[in-house]
């Protein structure tokens, strides 16, 4: 299960009468009685994801089936949300899935790219602090290269790889409880390779199907690693090996992975009580910093509505660069500014907003 | 430019404005007419058209002072000087003065009003300059001294004598005027139709004709000869005739019969009167006024009536004709009737005469080209001489003020081109005004060669993209030519227009090619591009050109290249995590080692061998490259123990993954094929059936020997552990290989001596341990240096000490700090960007700490126990190449060290120095005390 949801078109209706036959006046007040911020009440009425937990609250709250209602994705999906709806210019609360909306981070991504565009692939690890945008930069990884240029920002980099075709792409979300089970998420591989997925499935015959057959290059992003390995019993340390195995000796260098997590892979396979040298192929690691400030600034340029520069030094200065803050404060502007509100109560709100995510502001 | 148009400005000067008048009248009279139009006149407007009643503009004015005062002075004046050069007397200089200045007075006057003020004033300065002339020189004041009234035969015979030539001169003023009028006139005629044309030349034809015929009639009766009334009623009668024609002239231009009419009879009679009583005065500059004025409006008169009155009806052109016809007829009648020539020698003079006045615009220009060629050299001579700073001499170039020279003027393209080269703003100027003249050729020659000039002028790619927006589009036989190299032009302005330095290239490389091609089709076939009888040379230049072009656009492709090289970001060669395989450059050294190994599998006292190392020292890296280091008689089985083989679940899917492991291996290393083994066929007494199957490997491996080289064998241990495999079958097993296969060996592969594991040496009996450790120095320079063939990233050598150093020359830390230092290199400016200093190499050290950190934290949390990483941040403490000696590490730990010290220089971490202990690898040092708590 994926960890964002959202309400499929049709039953926005549905949604939205709920609202006013459980006797809320407006989105404020129901949001003010329930606990999850504006913005997201705004986006489950929108149809746009939000947080598992939260969509769950807020069908509760109004006496929804929330499984009726939810639309959800398959784990492998990388592709934009659908067309139908307005793509949003801050993505709050959910990863990037379109890589216009991605910003910044232009030397991490040079340095993974480096490691991914020559043979051997080489294996990598993003870190960073939760809600640093790990989950974005994964997805962008596996998409910017094949975007089409018409659907980027001018300018943004995408030719990142000489033959982005050739690449094959596989998204493993740990927190996506199907891939806690050792046969469903190999069984995932499997088929994102594109080769058959017997009805028994373990290990050994894994690795008996997948060595010697990967023939093109072939990244396996494997986010928030940290919950596969406490939650997951099933992948154990032979598992982990396995993996090692197929990454170093099996699939003629034709193989990568890139692993997310909030901590280095060998603080996580230790403080998970593995010892397996899975985790020491990782040759490059890097940790996801804020933006530097014209990051920001670009985030703010992609508004409909211009920003002043008051505002604009203000997110910067209050968002501390964090991308996730940014968005979350931006997107608190755009809406005052899309209602013509005046004065400063945005960024209270904005700021009352944030406020569960200040961990981030002392990273540094 | 001003001076290259047909809106010359006349000169200031009243004299010489006159002289500029005179020269616009018979060569260049689009001049007169753009001087005429801010006063809204045509260029033959006569003065009879213009209301006198308002006030005129000074330009007119000016005109009339011109035309009436000072062109008469004018002829006067010409006509004195050369009376004077002929040597005549003061009294016959007087009289043909007086002559020549009457004449041309009163018959611009009187042709003016109705002809045509430009018409009257050239034809009546000509006729004047010619009759003052004629009568001063030839008849003289002498042989007019008996005309009188008293002496009517004596008179008869000096007329006879004088009115011959007057004639000619009449018909030749008449044509002047014919002349002048038609090519000051707008081309009105052009629009009339045929027939009107033909109604209207037959009708002023036959007016003239019945005119002629009363003149005739009257002339016959009263101008008798041996009887004629020289006196003032018969020059009054005249004058009255006269009168009578040019009143009907004047009231057919202003269409106001009653005055004109009466006024010009008026005017007719005294005018007779006076010509009349003039001649009769005993005054030689009074009878040569009468003479002079009474024949030009006498002229004028008989030229007006018919031209006025066919010029509206059938054009000017048809109308000059009559009128000369006209005048012209009269005189011829004169002369026959009165002086009682031939006619049959008049006539055919006259008829020339005519012909050559009406096509005057076709003659002229032939007769004047020696001359105007000779002067028009002369100027460009002068030119060539002359600096930019310097006029040039263009403008006096007869193109510029003849427009009727309709002959190609030699050499002016030459001239044009040296005009445009020097003074490029006069030369267009001049090449604008010719382009609409009938030397139009000459712009054009001039313009092409200007063009291959600026083509062959290219000297660089800048000039090659500019060079499209100077070449002014010619149809012309090398329009084709051109038109490619405008093309190449526009394509590299549009190359070197793209973005990316690749792109440029690639647009340029295209454009080389079409370039190739282009040669090569002026090579093959110049007449297909040119007609190589009159541009065989020019061919040659585009040759040349296309030449050039190729270098200039070869080089700049070189240039990009080069600066793509150097803009380019160095590409990291290193592989960092993962072992390198046999495809892989980059594996270096290791050659002791190899050998090492293939020295102890020839050694039938050695069935076992140990390859032993520290994490990332390059161990599988090593195995993977065996195949290449050692010869073909050995055939290296490699078999990952953390694949397949070891996660099964029991010997059967143990040994199939080990057969499958090395069938792979032999095939990949070596191309053998090894017999297959299913799993179904270990299903039943698997030990025994794998036996069977290397009986099978045995045969086919003939004398050669296979390396069974298990990596990772304490994988194998901990599945011991678990209880998948029993330790005594797979180690026995192992050990029966060894002792009954002499063709096999068994190597394993690990970070563990087998101290760590006591019950495999009674299995793995006279196991030679081989270390696997640091890279020599040479190796390490080789990998730092030159890792792959053409490395671009250049190290001064305090730079490459120091990253030996820093490394201590283990592989994997040298390739983790090289691959970071370049990384820093490609963020840094491209002038430095491919030579490393040692500043560099410090740069590097933080972020190669933080992208391996999994190799470091791998040696913090499971290589040391926890007083072991006491010791070591103690030590690290110290500072770089600094020992602590065991006294101290003890007094430290309080506790004895001897042990734990003893563990760490096993892990490859510490090593003696003065009597203490510092690490081994300053890298990792770094690591310690960067992260001390971590």
């Amino acid at each position: 299960m994926a960890r964002s949801l959202r309400v499929t078109i049709d039953n926005l209706p549905k949604v939205k009468l709920a609202l006013q036959r459980n006797g809320y006046p407006s989105q404020k007040t129901f949001a003010a009685d329930i606990g999850p911020s504006l913005s997201t009440v705004k986006n489950f009425l929108g149809g746009k994801p939000i947080d598992y937990e939260n969509f769950r609250e807020i069908c509760d709250q109004l006496g929804l089936d929330w499984q009726a209602i939810a639309y959800t994705e398959s784990p492998s999906v990388l592709d934009a949300p659908p067309a139908a709806l307005e793509a949003s210019p801050f993505i709050t609360g959910t990863p990037i899935h379109h890589p216009r909306h991605f910003f910044g981070r232009e030397r991490p991504l040079k340095r993974c790219f480096t490691l991914l565009k020559h043979h051997p692939l080489q294996n990598m690890a993003i870190m960073g602090p939760r809600r640093s945008g790990k989950t974005s930069f994964l997805r962008y990884l596996a998409t910017i290269t094949t975007a089409s240029p018409d659907q980027l920002r001018p300018h943004q980099e995408h030719n990142w790889l000489p033959r982005p075709d050739l690449y094959n792409w596989i998204f493993v979300d740990f927190q996506d409880t199907r891939m806690s089970s050792q046969d469903k998420l190999l069984g995932h591989l499997l088929s994102a390779l594109r080769l058959p997925v017997p009805d028994a499935l373990d290990l050994d015959g894994f690795m008996d199907r997948v060595s010697g057959a990967v023939h093109q290059p072939t990244v396996i992003l494997l986010d928030e690693i940290g919950v596969g390995l406490q939650r997951c019993p099933e992948l154990d340390d032979a598992f982990w090996e396995s993996l090692r195995s197929l990454a170093t000796n099996q699939t003629a260098g034709n193989l990568a992975f890139v692993i997310s997590a909030p901590e280095t892979p060998m603080e996580l396979a230790q403080h998970s009580g593995f010892s397996s040298p899975f985790f020491n192929i990782f040759g490059y690691s890097t940790t996801l910093d804020p933006w530097q400030q014209q990051d920001t600034l670009d985030l703010m340029a992609s508004s409909p509505i211009p920003f002043t520069d008051a505002d604009q030094a203000w997110i910067c200065q209050q968002s501390g660069g964090w991308p996730f803050l940014a968005q979350i404060l931006c997107s608190e502007r755009l809406f005052a500014l899309d209602n013509d509100e005046t004065g400063t109560a945005w960024q209270t709100e904005g700021l009352k907003q944030i406020e569960p995510y200040r961990y981030l502001l002392d990273q540094r | 430019m001003a001076r290259y148009t047909h809106a010359p400005h006349l000169h200031p000067n009243l004299f010489w404005g006159s002289l500029h008048l005179l020269c616009w009248f018979f060569f260049h009279p689009s001049a007169w007419k753009h001087h005429l139009r801010p006063i809204n006149l045509r260029p033959d407007f006569c003065l009879a058209e213009i209301d006198w009643r308002q006030p005129q503009p000074l330009v007119l004015k000016r005109l009339l002072i011109q035309g009436y005062v000072i062109l008469p002075l004018l002829v006067g004046i010409v006509v004195g000087v050369g009376l004077w050069g002929f040597g005549v007397s003061g009294t016959d200089m007087a009289f043909g003065i007086a002559v020549g200045m009457a004449a041309s007075g009163a018959g611009s006057l009187a042709g003016g009003m109705v002809v045509g003020v430009a018409v009257s004033l050239a034809s009546s300065f000509i006729g004047g300059m010619v009759v003052g002339l004629l009568f001063g020189a030839m008849l003289g004041t002498t042989t007019l001294a008996d005309l009188g009234w008293g002496s009517a035969a004596a008179s008869v015979g000096v007329l006879q004598s004088f009115i011959h030539p007057v004639s000619l001169v009449g018909i030749n003023a008449s044509n002047v005027a014919a002349s002048v009028a038609v090519s000051l006139s707008p081309r009105r005629s052009d629009r009339i139709p045929v027939s009107q044309k033909v109604g209207g030349a037959v009708l002023g034809i036959v007016l003239s004709l019945s005119g002629l015929w009363a003149v005739s009639q009257a002339t016959t009766q009263l101008l008798r000869p041996g009887a004629i009334p020289l006196n003032a009623f018969s020059f009054t009668l005249l004058g009255l005739g006269m009168g009578c024609f040019y009143g009907i002239a004047l009231g057919w231009r202003t269409q106001r019969w009653r005055i004109a009419i009466p006024m010009c009879l008026g005017l007719g009679a005294c005018i007779g009167t006076a010509v009349g009583l003039g001649l009769n005065v005993d005054s030689i500059v009074v009878r040569g006024m009468a003479i002079g004025g009474g024949n030009a409006l006498l002229l004028t008169t008989l030229f007006a009536l018919p031209y006025v009155l066919t010029e509206s009806i059938a054009g000017p052109w048809i109308a000059a004709v009559v009128g000369t016809i006209g005048s012209g007829g009269v005189y011829i009648i004169f002369a026959s009737l009165i002086g009682g020539l031939s006619l049959q020698l008049t006539l055919p003079l006259s008829l020339v005469c005519i012909a050559l006045g009406l096509t005057m615009a076709q003659w002229r220009p032939i007769l004047l080209y020696p001359v105007q060629v000779l002067w028009n050299q002369c100027l460009y001579r002068l030119d060539t001489q002359r600096t930019e700073h310097q006029s040039s001499y263009l403008r006096w170039h007869t193109v510029f003020w003849d427009e009727f020279q309709y002959l190609p003027l030699v050499g002016l393209d030459q001239h044009l081109v040296l005009a445009l080269e020097s003074w490029s703003r006069e030369g267009q100027a001049a090449i604008d005004f010719i382009d609409h003249t009938p030397q139009r050729w000459a712009a054009h020659q001039a313009q092409v060669e200007l063009n291959i000039r600026k083509l062959e002028q290219c000297q660089t790619i800048a000039d090659i993209c500019q060079v499209q927006k100077k070449i002014l589009g010619e149809e012309t036989e090398e329009s084709y030519l051109f038109r490619i190299c405008k093309q190449m032009s526009l394509d590299v302005d549009a190359a070197l227009q793209q973005r990316s330095s690749y792109n440029q290239r690639l647009a340029l490389s295209a454009i080389l090619e079409r370039l190739d091609a282009q040669r090569q089709v002026i090579r093959g076939d110049a007449a297909y591009v040119l007609r190589p009888a009159n541009n065989g040379h020019r061919t040659a230049r585009f040759r040349t050109i296309f030449q050039a072009w190729h270098q200039i656009i070869s080089q700049q492709i070189e240039t990009l290249q080069t600066e793509t090289d150097q803009n380019q970001e160095i590409d990291s060669p290193y592989i960092i995590g993962i072992p390198l395989t046999g495809q892989q450059a980059l594996f270096v050294g290791r050659t002791d080692i190899s050998q090492r190994i293939e020295q102890l599998v020839r050694d039938d006292r050695s069935p076992a061998l140990l390859l032993y190392g520290q994490r990332r020292m390059g161990k599988t890296s090593l195995l993977n490259n065996l195949g290449r280091l050692l010869p073909q008689t050995i055939i290296p089985l490699f078999v990952d123990l953390q694949g397949s083989a070891s996660r099964a679940q029991d010997h059967t899917g143990f040994l199939y993954n080990l057969a499958k492991a090395m069938s792979a291996a032999a095939n990949q290393y070596r191309g053998v094929k090894f017999p297959p083994l299913e799993r179904s066929d270990l299903a039943v007494d698997p030990f025994t059936q794998f036996e069977e199957w290397l009986d099978q490997v045995a045969v086919l491996l003939g004398n050669r020997t296979a390396l069974l080289a298990l990596d990772e064998f304490e994988v194998l241990v901990g599945a011991f552990e678990q209880g998948r495999f029993d330790e005594a079958a797979i180690l026995g097993m192992l050990r029966h290989l060894m002792q009954h296969r002499p063709q096999f060996k068994v190597l394993l592969s690990g970070t563990h001596t087998l101290e760590a594991f006591k019950s495999w040496a009674s299995y793995l009996i006279n196991l030679q341990v081989v270390p696997v450790s640091y890279l020599t120095g040479p190796e390490a320079l080789q990998l730092i240096t030159s890792p792959i063939p053409e490395f671009e990233l250049q190290y001064e050598s305090d730079a490459v000490q120091r990253v030996i150093a820093l490394t201590h020359c283990h592989p994997f830390l040298i390739q983790l700090l090289c691959a970071e230092i370049i990384a820093l290199k490609n963020e840094q400016d491209v002038a430095i960007r491919r030579r490393a200093s040692l500043a560099d190499v410090e740069a590097a050290v933080p972020q190669a700490l933080t992208s391996a950190s999994f190799f470091f934290a791998d040696i913090e949390q499971n290589h040391v126990s926890a007083d072991g990483l006491a010791i070591l941040r103690y030590v690290a403490a110290q500072g770089e190449g600094n020992g602590v000696a065991a006294s101290e590490l003890s007094q430290y730990l309080n506790k004895p060290v001897d042990g734990l010290i003893h563990r760490l220089i096993q892990r490859d971490l510490i090593q003696p120095i003065n009597e203490g202990y510092c690490f081994q690898v300053e890298l990792i040092r770094r690591w310690f005390i960067r992260f001390p708590k971590a």
